[in-house]
């Protein structure tokens, strides 16, 4: 049975469908002006357990939920060719070690760590006789120039400090709000608000943007 | 530090920060793509083979590295279609839908985009049967590969020529000898394999072979005594039951044990030794209420489907 098939004939695939619409596609800002609700979290624990309990269908909403925050926290530190490859690589090394996650509520900070060492080792190994540039995805709407300002924006975010960078790159990227950020990090929202007002200071400076 | 200018920044709310806007609009096109994820169901992601790369074009060309008209010709239409990408010591760098990929002395690793990859191990042989949104389907001819698979159930399954090995998830060993033999070992998740008109489910921990003409045997745990495994060997196809190769069945702990009793309750020749794994796993596995007993004990399709998933889901996913 296909996936859209599956998610047709079952209530509950649909149900849990819809919930993963409304979180993964509204980016409109009253959606990301609120904090994550319960039900989230609560649907969260719910489906990690479910995949530890080997339901593959629970793992593939996880991955739905998550993929964003992973392609974020791999995006700060990789190149954008290479960042699809690791986030797949992210999940198999999860779908492997799950059953060593003891704490469900861990999750995304637990995910976090999977995807800053295997993007960290990835960077590592890299070795590039040529120079490849990094080329971000040209659209139609682009007013000259913009792709170049694009690329110049994203080498300048990857070379903020640590705390700074993954944070902005969540917020500024992946569209992801402060709160959801500190959610799925594990963060204290406090820290995590430092990091994004700290980080986009240093950014200004680096674009030469004028203080806000 | 944060005030309410920051607000915007923080999580959209207040007066909206003209450089941040700006940055939002110039990222996103850097922002998670599920349209290009095959993982949410999307086509197959192609990468593009190195040398289409733009960028890489015009470094060699400047170097003074001139690709050929022939060059071109067979890695630009050719990567046009469904195949996967192949790294480490195979014969190709890419294989397609109908070929074959052989490796020498060394492994080579084949991704599957977006559900997993496949370690291929020296001196093997595999082909690419087909490739769709939903379904990967591969054939090992002889050799051994080693399986993480993150897709959904059933979409990706290996052929040998003892039988079709479908994951169910997620991770696991298959082999094939020089005779056609096939062997699985499942390190996490399970297996289904399928041949010579039986159907096993092999879960983590256990391991099971196959052969042309029989399909595959019952699945016994990894490390399982030698003489329980001995003694299964001589039941599973027996019509007549050598009292002491029983008693080492009906001695054996049924939890431990349990998925090769199940086997054997489903698929052994003997009825007598059927209905006496059906005796042994209902002491750890009491059948559902409202069945035929009966029929279930004679191991009846319709009767089996609730005993199943008692007896199945208590199947670790993780080999321990």
């Amino acid at each position: 049975m296909s996936f859209n098939t599956f998610v047709a004939t079952s209530p509950q695939a649909a149900a849990a469908l819809a919930q993963r619409s409304s979180w993964l596609t509204a980016r409109s800002a009253d959606a990301l002006a609120r904090e994550p609700a319960e039900g989230e979290r609560d649907a969260d624990f719910a489906l990690v357990a479910a995949a530890r309990a080997g339901q593959r269908e629970a793992f593939a909403r996880l991955y739905e939920r998550y993929v964003p925050f992973v392609h974020g926290v791999v995006l700060a530190r990789a190149r954008s060719s290479d960042v699809l490859d690791l986030v797949h690589d992210v999940f198999l090394t999860a779908l492997r070690r799950l059953g060593d996650l003891h704490d469900a509520r861990q999750f995304g900070p637990w995910l976090a760590t999977i995807a800053r060492n295997l993007a960290s080792d990835a960077h590592k190994r890299r070795r590039e006789v040529l120079e490849l540039v990094d080329e971000p995805r040209a659209r139609a709407s682009d007013a000259d120039g913009d792709a170049e300002e694009a690329r110049r924006a994203l080498a300048a975010l990857r070379e903020l400090p640590d705390a700074y960078r993954e944070t902005l790159v969540l917020r500024l990227v992946e569209g992801l709000s402060g709160p959801e950020i500190a959610e799925r990090t594990g963060l204290t929202p406090g820290s995590v608000r430092v990091n994004l007002c700290r980080g986009m200071k240093l950014l200004r400076e680096r674009l030469g943007l004028p203080e806000a | 530090m944060t005030n309410e200018r920051d607000d915007y920044l923080w999580d959209r709310s207040g007066e909206r920060d003209r450089d941040v806007v700006r940055l939002e609009g110039l990222l996103a096109r850097y922002r998670y793509d599920a349209a290009r994820d095959p993982g949410l169901g999307g086509k197959p992601r192609l990468r593009q083979p190195i040398l289409r790369r733009p960028s890489v074009r015009a470094v060699l060309l400047a170097a003074g590295v001139l690709l050929g008209l022939g060059l071109w010709r067979a890695f630009g239409p050719r990567g046009e279609r469904p195949g996967y990408e192949v790294s480490g010591g195979a014969d190709v760098s890419r294989v397609e839908v109908g070929e074959h990929l052989e490796t020498g002395a060394a492994s080579a690793l084949l991704r599957v985009a977006g559900i997993g990859q496949v370690r291929i191990d020296p001196s093997s042989r595999l082909r690419v049967d087909g490739i769709a949104a939903d379904e990967h389907r591969l054939f090992l001819e002889r050799g051994s590969v080693h399986a993480t698979i993150f897709a959904r159930p059933r979409e990706f399954q290996i052929g040998t020529p003892a039988g079709l090995s479908i994951d169910l998830g997620c991770e696991y060993e298959l082999s094939v000898d020089d005779a056609g033999r096939s062997t699985m070992t499942v390190t996490s998740g399970r297996v289904e394999f399928a041949g010579g008109g039986r159907r096993v489910v092999v879960p983590a921990g256990a391991t099971c072979q196959a052969t042309r003409e029989s399909g595959p045997n019952v699945p016994v745990r990894v490390g399982a005594d030698p003489r329980f495994v001995a003694a299964v060997r001589a039941l599973e196809h027996a019509t007549e039951l050598d009292s002491g190769d029983v008693t080492t069945l009906v001695e054996a702990d049924v939890s431990a044990n349990s998925v090769t009793l199940w086997h054997l309750f489903l698929n052994a020749t003997s009825p007598d030794l059927r209905a006496q794994m059906y005796d042994r796993l209902a002491t750890r596995y009491p059948p559902p209420q409202n069945v035929d007993a009966g029929a279930l004990r004679r191991g009846e399709p319709g009767q089996l489907a609730a005993w199943r998933a008692s007896i199945e889901g208590e199947w670790s996913w993780y080999g321990d």
